[in-house]
């Protein structure tokens, strides 16, 4: 009697959905362009990517508010492009939270529950459950307009929760809240997957959220995949010069360079530097010699000189220090040698000032290296392990604060 | 790469998506339904304006007579002049009004407002009788006038034209741009004092210029209002005749008028009135700066001596606008016989709209209460369609489609659709039917944009999020999108609906007996030149009370429904 | 299952929409009474009032209905209908509309017609009244010593300057086109030219008439019942009947061809031309009767009085473009000769 189901032809019963080759455009652009992702069941799975990246086109063709141009959909096993959104089960949780402004809270919540013809009993049931779950017992004869913007996000939640959907749908719930609040619904969010296991698909432009909540991350840009992955492997191993920039603040460092040989070893080299390709890390460079490549480096990735105590040798270089931003727990560099512009992530005891020159360490063994045209990463040597690099001086950091 | 996107989509499939919509087949037979009304007898003026008087063979003939005879000529050149002037007499009086509204601290404000808004539904005629009587050449004020020694000869002619058309066009302009004034981003003018202009130039360089577009939508309404403006003329105009006087003249001569040369007039309105809607949205196209800011201007406050002057002004406005009313109330008591007024009091007159036209207030009512129950539902549809369903060449079809009787003159649209409706397959001359049709396409423009804009405001996630929870596309519409669109729908309809009580210009052309309205008692009774005066003005005193009692109730309604803030913006 | 039933029910939506619009509205005369009469006329209440309720208590079991309306109008209107008439009378409206209309309406040989002085030879129109049309001054505006005696006083450069002579467009007013082809075939167009120097020329008679009364105009023409119902009222005008010619139009009544109720309609006629609702029409308008034998109002010169310029009925009814074209032409040279005339000052 109980089944919310009851009055829906249930299309999707196991979590798992398939993107296969999916298109869409608009007028002339293409917001999708022949993406294809397999999302596991019981999986927290991100689309992220800048504004116009087509993420929000694709979740809103798996909730079926677009048809797509090309392309399949599958819920399990069932084909879904043609299926309706109010016949595909997936719960869906909109930026802008949508609640009806004309119903209750408690009415929001009742209002799919009706529409499966639940009696009235059930629906209360169900209500105060599920609010329960949100952690907004109290609030049920409230209108949204009364609500605070965290409040309303969670009756936006209970509202698609209630209903046990197949697949949870998330278009940026958490962009219109305050920071501190955001931080808070991130740390809920999760909870609440742990405990329900839903199959979730959850938008956002912002990589923090990204990174701490889901499974898997995909990453896209002009409509296209760039890189599906954990979210470690993403940082570490960004597949090109688009998801390096992407993901770090600040993003990673990119400088144009030229691959030179001496001996068996390895260098980038420019104007102003030439830096120490770590011995094992990539596959074949041999192709790369002589040509002109990427090399990249995210800002932690640098190291004030002063600060390290290990190994004097290579991989320094003298920088011309633009501005200082110091953070408290470290200070930002923005620095130029040769024709690049860097930022390291540096000690916040370093002496570095504004207008004068100041060494810098690379941590080669971190280094990324791009192919220029293609800017895709060429590729790492499988087993690659990064050694530590030193250790940094503590008395003399206690020293420069003096 | 475009081309690779290209979809496969097997065409049976898509036949099949288009039948499973229901709102696609809504789609197809509301516009074959507007095509038929709006479109067609259109087409029918222009076949008729290109018929040769004998033979069957098409003509540009008419044409050529129309801007070589004289009659035609002048008209036309009048009717330019008459819209052009009223409209600057409407703008001068609208816009200073709305600056100072908008901006200082003005007792009693929101009654100033609604009394502006009531001026919108001035009665038609009235205005120009009561000037007539009060500035004419023996009018009871030029007399006045010249017994103090200003040498006044009379208003008639194109001074009380413009005179009247200025006064009836003024909110029309007014409302619009009053609430630009309102809505603009208060920091592009603290940005503009704080490079040095001062409060004066900030108002001239950078307010007036970013109020620009609200200005230009009312204006272009105010001068389409005068250039279509039949009533007006007619009493007030003398012998300065203008086009819609003519077109009619033409259609229903005693003497002789032609079809052919009436439906060249009209093609010659329409084609006015299509140009200078081009002119304006070609404008508003370039300066679209959508600097509408979240932040209201807060008003600012006067010396208590400015506030006096301010409001004086503004009550000097208010009761020049409002002088037809009185007059037309005074006049409803007053004794008349072969249209010579007594100076005795009486109730006969209104004795007489008891006895004799009771049943046109019946009529009045029933017909435009059903064509503004058509509007609200066709409208309701097609606004839906405009804003939520993005079929190509359907919705934007519609959309043009739906506003072409906006830029229609009444009597246009009346002779267009004579022209259709006095023959097979639908014969609707002489009943009502007609009439009730001609006022729903008139005001379906109004009901469409006033429900547009209320659907614009209901964001499309929260119907989607319905969608999301199991409800059938037309449920969420149903439940959620009708829901908060209510009150607009309330709004706009009592609107439409007080514009289609008070319409003259298609109705003067469409009316036949039984069926005759409020407005035509009105307009014969004022018109001819023995008639009872009287029975014109007690009906107008009934028909301004069948207008602004609604327009009150709708009113306090209105304001009575803050509890629940019905849209939701984002 | 509730898909389905929303979808069938938006489908009977639409359809009873376009029914509605298209073909739902119940069209008025589909239902004919066996003895229901519609009558077309554009008099007023007045009149009609007392002749319908006399009417009704002579004939109980006729219904009439009133279609009231302009004169153009409702010709119009009968013009539209002409193959599915809807009125079965036509009360009121000059002869030289009839004349130029004449397909539309039905010979009927009325047992009232010896008693008319003016008749149609073809019995389409059968006459109702006389009406003179003499010239009206406004006296605040016009001093007794300064009115005009005769038609020709009309072209004094003294009246264009006072604010004009108030004159309709016989484009389209049918006074208009009565007083212009009456002036013209006594003087010629050469004097039209001049009277229209002089003119304000009005779209509708309405607007003429109403122009003097309000002092808009000095002076202009007017029909002489409306004007000796004003004079009796206290407006402050003056009728002037001029020595060279009054100009006259006679109003009739006829049975509109094809009309429904032809019996009813004959009973009417025969009614409304009698000669005890000629004397109501008379009391009640001030209007002469067409009938012989049926006084003009007491307050009236005699009929055998007036002067009266006779018109070439087949010039008016056959050369109505040309007439109308060559009134045009003059009115498009007074800007012109108006311009010439302050320049010689």
């Amino acid at each position: 009697m109980g089944d919310p189901m009851r009055g829906i032809r249930q299309e999707n019963s196991s979590g798992d959905v398939h993107i296969r080759e999916v298109a869409k455009r608009f007028g002339t652009t293409a917001a999708v362009n022949k993406v294809s992702i397999d999302v596991q069941n019981g999986e927290f799975l991100t689309f992220l990517g800048p504004s116009g990246c087509g993420k929000t086109t694709l979740l809103r063709m798996v909730a079926g508010f677009l048809t797509p141009d090309a392309g399949e959909i599958y819920f399990g096993q069932a084909l879904m492009n043609s299926v309706p959104p109010w016949k595909r089960n997936v719960g869906f949780v909109f930026q802008n939270y949508a609640l009806w402004p004309h119903m209750t809270a408690g009415e929001n919540i009742a209002y799919g529950l009706k529409i499966r013809k639940l009696s009235r009993r059930e629906i209360r049931e169900k209500v105060r459950e599920v609010l329960e779950l949100v952690g907004l017992p109290d609030i049920e004869t409230r209108y949204p307009s009364q609500l605070s913007g965290g409040q309303q996000q969670r009756i936006a939640l209970a509202r698609v929760l209630v209903l046990n959907p197949g697949v949870l749908l998330m278009d940026e719930p958490l962009s219109n809240l305050d920071v501190k609040l955001r931080g808070q619904m991130r740390a809920e969010l999760s909870r609440l997957h742990i405990r329900l296991k839903t199959t979730t698909i959850y938008v956002t432009h912002d990589q923090m959220e990204a990174m701490t909540m889901s499974d898997r991350i995909v990453v896209m840009r002009d409509g296209l995949v760039q890189q599906i992955g954990a979210p470690l492997e993403i940082y570490d191993k960004p597949d090109n010069v688009f998801v390096g920039g992407f993901i770090g603040t600040p993003p990673m460092n990119f400088v144009d360079a030229v691959l030179a040989k001496e001996g068996d070893a390895f260098f980038v080299q420019g104007k102003g530097f030439k830096l120490r390709v770590p011995e094992g890390k990539f596959k074949d460079l041999g192709p790369y010699l002589g040509k002109e490549v990427i090399f990249g480096i995210r800002p932690e990735d640098i190291i004030d000189q002063d600060f390290y105590s290990g190994e004097p040798g290579g991989n320094v270089i003298t920088a011309m220090v633009d501005v200082t931003e110091p953070l408290g727990s470290e200070v930002l560099l923005h620095g130029r040698f040769g024709e690049a512009s860097i930022v390291a992530r540096v000690n916040p005891g370093t002496r570095a000032r504004g207008g004068e020159e100041h060494l810098l360490l690379f941590n080669m063994q971190k280094m990324h290296l791009f192919h220029k045209e293609t800017e895709k990463a060429i590729e790492v040597q499988e087993g690659f392990t990064v050694t530590d690099l030193g250790k940094v001086k503590q008395a003399e950091k206690r020293g420069f604060q003096g | 790469m475009a081309d690779s996107l290209k979809t496969v989509k097997p065409t049976r499939a898509r036949i099949a998506a288009v039948i499973r919509d229901p709102w696609i087949i809504l789609s197809l037979g509301l516009m074959a339904i507007l095509l038929f009304l709006i479109f067609y007898p259109q087409l029918w003026i222009v076949k008729t304006s290109m018929s040769a008087e004998t033979g069957k063979s098409l003509t540009l003939g008419n044409y050529g007579r129309f801007f070589t005879e004289y009659r035609f000529k002048t008209a036309l050149v009048h009717s330019a002049v008459v819209s052009l002037l009223s409209l600057a007499g409407a703008t001068l009086i609208a816009v200073p009004m709305a600056f100072i509204l908008a901006r200082y601290v003005i007792p009693g404000k929101q009654f100033i407002l609604s009394l502006v808004t009531m001026s919108v539904m001035s009665p038609p005629f009235l205005g120009a009788y009561a000037w007539v009587i009060l500035l004419g050449r023996l009018g009871i004020l030029s007399q006045f006038l010249r017994k103090i020694g200003i040498p006044f000869g009379t208003i008639v002619g194109l001074p009380g034209i413009v005179w009247v058309i200025s006064w009836v066009t003024y909110p029309l302009i007014f409302l619009v741009t009053y609430d630009a004034f309102c809505s603009l981003d208060p920091s592009m003018e603290e940005a503009g004092m704080s490079v040095g202009a001062s409060r004066l130039r900030t108002n001239l360089n950078i307010t007036l210029p970013l109020a620009m577009p609200g200005i230009i939508t009312g204006a272009y309404m105010a001068a389409m209002a005068a250039f279509a403006d039949f009533g007006t003329p007619v009493i007030i105009g003398g012998n300065y005749s203008v086009l819609p006087v003519l077109v009619y003249g033409e259609f229903l001569s005693e003497v002789g008028g032609s079809y052919a040369m009436a439906s060249t007039g009209s093609v010659i309105m329409l084609v006015v009135s299509t140009l200078v809607l081009l002119l304006q949205r070609y404008y508003l196209s370039r300066r679209e700066y959508s600097s509408v800011g979240a932040v209201r201007v807060q008003p600012r406050r006067l010396s208590p001596g400015k506030t006096v002057l301010a409001l004086a002004g503004i009550m000097f406005v208010i009761l020049i606008s409002f002088v037809p009313h009185i007059t037309v109330i005074i006049t409803s008591f007053m004794k008349w016989q072969w249209g010579i007024v007594k100076p005795l009091f009486t109730l006969a007159n209104y004795a007489k709209v008891w006895s004799e036209a009771s049943k046109p207030i019946v009529i009045s009512f029933f017909i435009a209460g059903v064509a503004t129950l058509l509007d609200i539902v066709i409208g309701l549809f097609i606004a839906y369609i405009i804003v939520k369903k993005n079929y190509k060449g359907i919705a934007p079809g519609l959309n043009t489609l739906v506003m072409i009787p906006y830029i229609i003159p009444g009597t246009v649209l009346g002779i267009g659709f004579i022209l259709i409706f006095n023959k097979p397959p639908v014969i609707l001359t002489g009943t009502w039917a007609i009439l009730c049709i001609s006022y729903f396409v008139r005001k379906l423009p109004f009901a469409v944009k006033s429900i547009e804009s209320s659907l614009y405001q209901v964001h499309p996630s929260l119907e989607e999020a319905a969608m999301s929870v199991g409800a059938s596309s037309f449920r969420a519409f149903r439940d959620i999108t009708a829901k908060l669109i209510l009150q607009g729908i309330v709004s706009g309809g009592t609107m439409s609906f007080l514009m289609n009580i008070t319409e003259v210009s298609s109705t003067i052309i469409l009316y036949a007996a039984p069926w005759i309205t409020m407005t035509i008692v009105i307009f014969t009774n004022a018109i001819s030149a023995g008639s009872d005066f009287g029975l014109a003005s007690a009906m107008t005193v009934v028909l301004m009370a069948s207008v602004y009692i609604p327009l009150y109730v709708l009113n306090r309604l209105v304001r009575g429904r803050g509890g629940v803030q019905a849209v939701q913006t984002t | 299952m509730t898909m389905k039933a929303l979808r069938v029910k938006s489908m009977v939506i639409v359809l009873i929409m376009a029914a509605l619009v298209l073909f739902g509205f119940p069209v008025r005369g589909e239902k004919s009474h066996e003895k229901n009469l519609v009558i077309y006329t554009p008099n007023g209440g007045e009149l009609t009032g007392p002749v319908l309720k006399a009417f009704k208590a002579r004939y109980p079991d006729i219904d009439v209905s009133l279609i009231t309306g302009g004169t153009a109008v409702l010709m119009s209107r009968i013009r539209a209908e002409k193959d599915r008439p809807l009125g079965d009378v036509m009360w009121g409206g000059g002869t030289e509309l009839f004349d130029a209309n004449d397909a539309l309406f039905e010979p009927y040989k009325s047992p009232e017609d010896p008693a008319f002085a003016v008749k149609d030879p073809q019995s389409r129109w059968h006459a109702y009244s006389v009406l003179p049309k003499v010239i009206m001054v406004n006296t605040v505006l016009v001093k007794p010593s300064e009115y005009p005696a005769t038609m020709k006083d009309l072209l004094n450069p003294r009246w264009g300057e006072a604010g004009g002579v108030a004159l309709s467009n016989p484009h389209y007013s049918g006074t208009g086109y009565a007083i212009v082809t009456a002036l013209v075939t006594k003087y010629g167009w050469d004097f039209m030219q001049e009277l229209l120097v002089n003119a304000k020329v009005t779209e509708s008679s309405d607007a003429m008439f109403k122009m003097v009364r309000e002092g808009e105009a000095p002076i202009g023409f007017i029909n002489e019942d409306l004007g000796a119902k004003w004079l009796a009222e206290g407006a402050p005008v003056k009728l002037i009947y001029p020595k060279d010619g009054i100009p006259s139009e006679v109003d009739a009544v006829g049975i509109i061809k094809g009309a429904k109720d032809p019996k009813a309609a004959a009973l009417f006629l025969d009614f409304v031309e009698s000669k005890e609702m000629h004397e109501l029409m008379r009391n009640v308008l001030m209007r002469r009767s067409a009938r012989a034998d049926v006084a003009p109002p007491a307050s009236l010169a005699p009929t055998s009085e007036l002067d009266i310029i006779m018109r070439d009925a087949r010039w008016i009814s056959e050369q109505q473009d040309k007439i109308l074209k060559d009134f045009d032409i003059r009115l498009a040279k007074v800007p012109g000769i108006l311009r010439d005339r302050l320049k010689k000052k």
